[in-house]
């Protein structure tokens, strides 16, 4: 399946953005007074930009006639944020390029280095430059910088006065027109050819020039254009040179993914004069390219932006920008760069005939979109627990990247971490809120620039907490014979704190075909000392299997999938796309999800004291194998933690895989804590330690949730041979009404199929959704896939809206824009899949070209939360209506779920003062909604803090042992069907102490009476008569214990038996005295039932005082 | 003046003197007590007719059959006489005109017939005390039953009316009066009836018989040290 990004696709939000017609002169010039030693003025120069580190690297340039520089100059803050700028002069090592002008540089971030190409050395015989050079540490920092001279393979061409882009992902640097002859020929040797040099950076392997044979029209030969990059989709677009306006647009433009096509634009709007010598940068969160100054006639400096400049999303046009400020002088032949986190260009140099330049200048706002102004809205979640970590992300307008987030109040500030701009109207990041002070805090967040707003009482830090992770399957009961059936498994963490590598599986029967339509990373090699990030941060879920093929998990008749997912944040959602196909008719089936304990919940800063008890548990077990010191759980617990990063877990528990893996993870922690801690005894034997090790794991009960399957949720399905493709589907929730959660996100998936029997493929298709806006939070929405055929798109997570254009070429001669919107004023949902021709942009003129042809289906997917406080019962309900060209709408079917927004409540029963060692414990609960699922059941020892007792039991009694002496407390909390849980709290409901009545049997003489048979009550009825035959008075109350009593008989209305003091299970009888004194005596009077008329005999226990008996 | 015979004679006079006392203060024999109740409170109550229910029940539970209980001599005043035959239960013979002999030959012996309450009850009543050994001794009760076969209410826990354990040689008679707050399950009002007298009895004539023995052997014993 061809899957396509978000995160790496040229895409607009339309959320929060103001275009700059609405706002005159939002652009603004500011010019920059660096200090230190100033370059010499220059013109025909190169600049680069790392934004890292906000630095402007200068190389080279003209300074006049047969004058040139070589010259590295780096001037720091070079945005005009972050302090005073600086000028600084780099001094390489290494023999230097030779000076020139009128050449090109490019710049990998990633290893910091720039690259030049070609230019004039200055003399007017001399052709133009062929030779690249690699700068290293070319920001000045992370060594002294050298200069190495590349050697490529493959004919090098001459050129001065071209263009390059260069593709980081790729490591390619494309050059295209210049002049290939000197400065006063070049008329006769203007060049159009496009070039690629592989390896640009000088790493990965040997250079090597590639000359690229686009089709399409081609721009004329020249020189002083100016081309831009999206790397997204890998398009270049190039304006002007000589008193050219055009602009053109080469796709793939490194030279891969196809042959390289050149397309002229046909932007709207005022064009702006032609021109050469001028710049252009490049934004591609808005795929807008800003253009400023060059030679029109005369040096100019005005400035004018290109929207869809990439040629995608829709047609370009060119506005002027009036930006507000003192301009910069008019100029050619400067150098600017561009700061895509504080969308500022930054301008330095040029001539103004004929005076060089080396003046500084900042453009604001330099896309011409002015964001809207900072401010925030909500934090999702809004409440974390003081025991892990907590990933928000806040919605607001105006956030540039760069923006940190805090949270203040109540001692110190919280400082968020990972800071990540999805959006100018999503924020997360991430705040460790272990240990801090609950209570609520201002979430205010800051941008570069120094300006902030706040959130006053925008978040919540809670008493502990923890994840809870929930699962769901998202689609329509039934699969068609012979057609894959997309499915959704949701899961997300209703909990206040983050869960880190969380166990997910997949099952499904091994008749049918389940595929993953989401990326899986393999997991990586058993490297425990290695603890590094995964590779591919990116990818969401790794395998847990080292086979990621379905087929080759067997359990039974069953086929799994089993996954890590990286990271499950408090309050979020995630969704993994998978396709189900039976190729011949099979019965009844499920389709099961589930997780299985541990994961991780203290990402940042874990100890064994944390919070996952199969983590500690496997870590002790190792202990308790091995012999070593208690303190060493720490250090395995740290392996175990570093294990899961490293992706290694496996389904230990369940059995799933061969026992040599079991071993090898165990011998491997065992290894790890060898050697982060050399005090340790060595084993003789390490396999002999890990299998003693795994023994103990198999049998030892703490261990049991290390497989324990929650949160199962499976669908019943059937195979059938037609069924209406246009459906809406949405969370399964529980019961009939379909509870679910407050705390939870809706799902829903909508499918939408063109019809076999359909002529002609379709070219649009539209689906609209309303939202219910007075129950659902649509700050929550969240666009899922969107998928069609074999594509699939994934917008950026946690974005409302979302447009990108998708090229079908080759496969098809299309363009498909795909755009989704909620409406937050209306609720109204949005999706279109619109058919555009490629030359045209406009839809295709022949009828049978669409996207869609006839038997083809898609989908869309979204989640959105339920508005906070919705009361429970509360019925959500939702159809959809897609929209086939012209046709007549289709209405899906309603779905609908019912809120239950209702903590259970429980309770644990009162306790007798004293109870044996081993005595009951009760509990019940009641809840509102969806009803009762199960209890934990939490114990406190002697007054210490409470610890989980039972987990997720569905008993309402359990029996407890105890210790005597000891005093235990409990509490119960409840959890409903939907996953809501009572409130926590922190003091005990029912408490009683484990002890024994004490015996006073050699102090007491017993003298009995015979019996008679009560003819009135049919029971044999006999006198006691106890005397303290002590010294000492006995404390009442006095219990008269029977031990053996004869079998037929039954002590009437007994006060209990013993189960405390040995014998147990004999009956006892409190004579009701409150003191025995010495020589003092009670009578007691006792009854026995004795249908059969044996005899009745028995032994006498004299217990007293308090204590169970 | 004291002769060598008449200081034997006193000797021996002592010696019956001290053994009828040992009879009553409960070395191993047979005891015996006129039981004499009040039982004109019964006249014409509504809760007649009523049975005489006498229990023997054994001690040790294994029906040891160590002790006997006889009851004899009964009378009834005026008005007052057997009724019907009895009801017989494991160790238990005999009828109230003939005399009733108990058993704990099992461990719960019973005797019960029915009469008609005159002006007095008057009955004999003699038991062995041979102990038990379990810690619970051998009892016997007395009770009366009204037209419900239950006991008629007494200030005792088990409405009887008369109680012996034989848990020693000379074991207390309890004897207890009727509840006067209390009705009986066979209607009428509460019946107000004082607890029985017991007296004990002098030696019968076979009891001579053996102090007679017990007296030759102390002669025959005397004169084997003179």
């Amino acid at each position: 399946m061809r899957k396509i990004h978000g995160s790496t696709i040229g895409l607009l939000t339309v959320v929060g953005i103001y275009l700059s017609g609405s706002s005159a002169y939002a652009q603004a010039w500011v010019q920059l007074s660096p200090t230190g030693t100033t370059p010499p003025p220059v013109f025909g120069h190169t600049s680069v930009y790392d934004p890292g580190t906000n630095r402007m690297i200068i190389f080279a340039g003209a300074t006049g006639n047969d004058q040139s520089l070589d010259q590295v100059w780096v001037l720091t803050n070079a945005n005009g944020i972050g302090g005073g700028s600086a000028w600084t002069q780099l001094l390489p090592t290494g023999p230097p390029p030779p000076r020139r002008g009128f050449h090109t540089a490019v710049y990998d971030p990633g290893n910091n280095r720039m690259t030049i190409f070609g230019g004039f050395h200055g003399g007017a015989s001399e052709i133009a430059f062929n030779d690249a050079w690699v700068l290293t540490n070319a920001n000045g920092l992370g060594g002294t910088p050298q200069w190495l001279q590349l050697s490529p393979t493959g004919a090098a061409p001459n050129r001065a006065e071209h263009t390059a882009i260069y593709d980081s992902a790729t490591n390619r640097m494309t050059i295209f027109a210049g002049c290939s002859g000197n400065p006063t020929n070049c008329g006769s040797f203007l060049q159009n050819s496009i070039w690629t040099l592989i390896n640009a950076n000088g790493l990965g392997g040997t250079p090597q020039w590639v000359q690229l044979s686009p089709s399409g029209a081609i721009p004329p030969a020249g020189t002083l254009k100016s081309a831009t990059y999206d790397p997204a989709s890998n398009r270049m677009t190039v304006f002007g040179g000589a008193s050219s306006n055009a602009a053109y647009v080469l796709t793939n433009a490194n030279g891969l993914g196809g042959i390289p096509q050149w397309i002229q634009l046909s932007p709207t709007g005022s064009l702006p004069p032609g021109r050469n010598s001028h710049k252009a940068v490049y934004r591609a969160a808005t795929n807008r390219m800003t253009i400023f100054s060059g030679f029109s006639g005369a040096q100019v400096n005005d400035v004018w932006v290109l929207s869809n400049a990439n040629g995608l999303s829709g047609a370009p046009t060119w506005t002027q920008i009036l930006a507000s400020g003192s301009p910069p002088l008019g100029r050619e032949a400067s150098a600017a760069v561009y700061d895509p986190a504080t969308n500022r260009m930054i301008v330095f140099g040029g001539i103004n005939s004929p005076n060089g330049l080396k003046d500084v200048w900042v453009l604001l706002n330099a896309d011409g979109v002015v964001p809207a102004p900072l401010g925030l809205v909500q934090s999702l979640p809004n409440i974390g627990g003081n025991a892990g970590q907590v990933t928000v992300r806040v919605i607001g307008s105006g956030f540039q990247s760069g923006a940190s987030l805090k949270l203040t109040g109540l001692g110190p500030d919280i400082l968020g971490t990972n800071t990540a701009v999805s959006d100018a109207s999503v924020l997360t990041t991430t705040f460790n809120l272990r240990g801090v002070t609950p209570g609520t805090r201002t979430v205010v967040v800051t941008k570069l620039d120094d300006t902030a707003a706040s959130l006053p009482s925008g978040f919540r830090v809670e008493q502990g907490g923890a994840p809870q992770i929930w699962v769901d399957i998202i689609g329509r009961d039934r699969v068609r014979i012979g057609r894959a059936q997309t499915f959704y498994v949701s899961y997300g963490n209703r909990g206040n704190i983050d869960a880190a590598g969380v166990p997910l599986w997949i099952q499904a029967p091994e008749a049918l075909q389940l595929t993953p339509s989401f990326d899986v990373e393999p997991i990586p090699p058993l490297n425990m000392n290695t603890p590094t990030q995964p590779p591919n941060a990116a990818i969401e879920v790794l395998a847990l299997s080292s086979n990621q093929d379905p087929s080759e998990i067997v359990l039974g008749d069953q086929q799994a999938l089993p996954l890590l997912v990286r990271q499950v944040s408090a309050g979020s959602s995630g969704w993994l796309p998978i396709t189900l196909a039976a190729s011949s008719a099979v019965a009844p089936f499920d389709l099961e999800a589930w997780v299985n304990p541990p994961w991780i919940t203290e990402i940042t800063a874990l100890t064994a004291t944390g919070d996952d008890d199969a983590k500690r548990c496997v870590a002790s077990i190792i202990v308790t194998a091995l012999g070593w010191n208690i303190g060493t759980e720490a250090t395995l617990a740290v392996a175990w933690y570093q294990a899961m990063q490293g992706m290694v877990l496996r389904d230990l528990g369940a059995g799933h895989f061969p026992v040599s893996d079991k071993l090898a993870f165990f011998m491997a922690l065992i290894q790890d804590a060898i050697r982060k801690d050399s005090t340790l005894p060595v084993p003789a034997s390490l396999q002999t330690a890990a299998t003693n090790a795994l023994s103990l794991f198999n049998t030892a009960a703490a261990c049991a949730s290390v497989s324990r399957r929650i949160e199962h949720k499976k669908i019943t399905l059937q195979s059938v041979f037609s069924l209406d493709p246009n459906l809406k589907t949405g969370s399964q929730g529980t019961g009939v009404t379909r509870f679910i959660a407050g705390a939870e996100p809706l799902r829903y998936l909508v499918e939408f199929e063109n019809k076999d029997t359909a002529t002609a493929p379709a070219q649009q298709v539209f689906i609209t959704d309303q939202l219910d806006s007075v129950n659902l939070d649509l700050n929550t929405f969240t666009l899922g896939p969107m998928l069609f055929g074999s594509t699939q798109v994934l917008p950026t997570l946690g974005v409302a809206s979302y447009a990108t254009t998708l090229d079908l070429r080759p496969a098809k001669n299309l363009l498909v824009r795909i755009s989704a919107i909620l409406n937050k004023t209306t609720g109204l949902l949005t999706w279109s899949f619109t058919s555009l021709d490629p030359v045209t942009g406009l839809p295709p003129a022949d009828p049978l070209a669409g996207f869609l042809p006839p038997g083809v289906g898609g989908s869309v997917f979204y989640t959105v939360m339920p508005r906070n406080g919705a009361s429970t019962g509360t019925q959500i309900r939702n159809t959809a209506s897609i929209v086939f060209d012209t046709n007549a709408p289709i209405l899906t079917p309603e779905w609908s779920n019912t809120i239950d927004n209702t903590k259970p409540t429980s309770h644990t029963n009162p306790l007798p003062a004293q109870s044996p060692p081993n005595f009951p414990v009760q509990w019940t609960g009641s809840d509102v909604g969806s009803g009762i699922q199960s209890f934990n059941v939490y114990v406190s020892d002697n007054g210490g803090s409470f610890a989980p007792w039972l987990s997720q039991t569905t008993s309402t009694q359990a029996s407890y042992s105890g210790v005597t002496g000891h005093t235990y407390s409990f509490y119960s909390l409840a959890k409903d069907q939907t996953g809501n849980i009572e409130a926590p709290k922190t003091l005990g409901e029912a408490s009683t102490t484990a002890s024994c009545a004490a015996s006073v049997t050699s102090s007491v003489t017993v003298t009995r009476g015979g019996f008679r048979l009560n003819n009135a009550s049919q029971r044999y009825v006999q006198s006691i008569v106890l005397k303290n035959i002590s010294a000492s008075s006995i404390a009442g109350p006095v219990f008269l214990v029977l031990d053996g009593l004869s079998t037929s008989a039954t002590l009437f209305n007994p006060n209990g038996t013993t189960a405390c003091v040995a014998p147990l299970g004999s009956p006892f009888f409190n004579v009701n005295i409150a003191t025995l004194a010495p020589g003092g005596t009670a009578t007691a009077v006792l009854e026995f039932t004795n249908p059969s008329n044996q005899g009745i005999t028995y032994t006498t226990r004299i217990l007293h005082a308090a204590g169970t008996k | 003046m004291i002769t060598m015979k008449t200081a034997t004679m006193r000797k021996i006079l002592q010696l019956s003197v001290l053994f009828l006392g040992c009879a009553s203060l409960g070395l191993a024999g047979t005891l015996s007590y006129n039981v004499s109740l009040n039982t004109s409170p019964l006249v014409g109550h509504a809760a007649a007719p009523f049975s005489l229910n006498f229990q023997f029940n054994d001690g040790q539970g294994t029906g040891d059959a160590n002790n006997t209980v006889s009851l004899s001599n009964f009378t009834f005043g005026v008005g007052g006489s057997a009724v019907g035959v009895p009801t017989l239960v494991n160790g238990a013979s005999g009828s109230l005109g003939s005399g009733i002999t108990l058993t704990d030959s099992a461990f719960f012996n019973s005797f019960t017939q029915g009469f008609t309450p005159g002006s007095q009850l008057r009955f004999l009543l003699r038991f062995t005390n041979n102990l038990d050994s379990g810690g619970t001794p051998d009892e016997f009760s007395f009770a009366i039953l009204d037209r419900s076969g239950f006991e008629i209410p007494t200030l005792n826990v088990a409405n009887a009316l008369l109680i012996i354990d034989i848990d020693s040689a000379s074991p207390a008679v309890k004897t207890f009066g009727t509840d006067p707050s209390a009705t009986p399950v066979g209607g009428g009002g509460a019946i107000n009836m004082g607890p029985a007298q017991v007296t004990a009895t002098v030696p019968e004539p076979s009891s001579m018989t053996l102090l007679s023995s017990a007296l030759a052997a102390l002669w025959i014993r005397r004169r084997r040290l003179a």
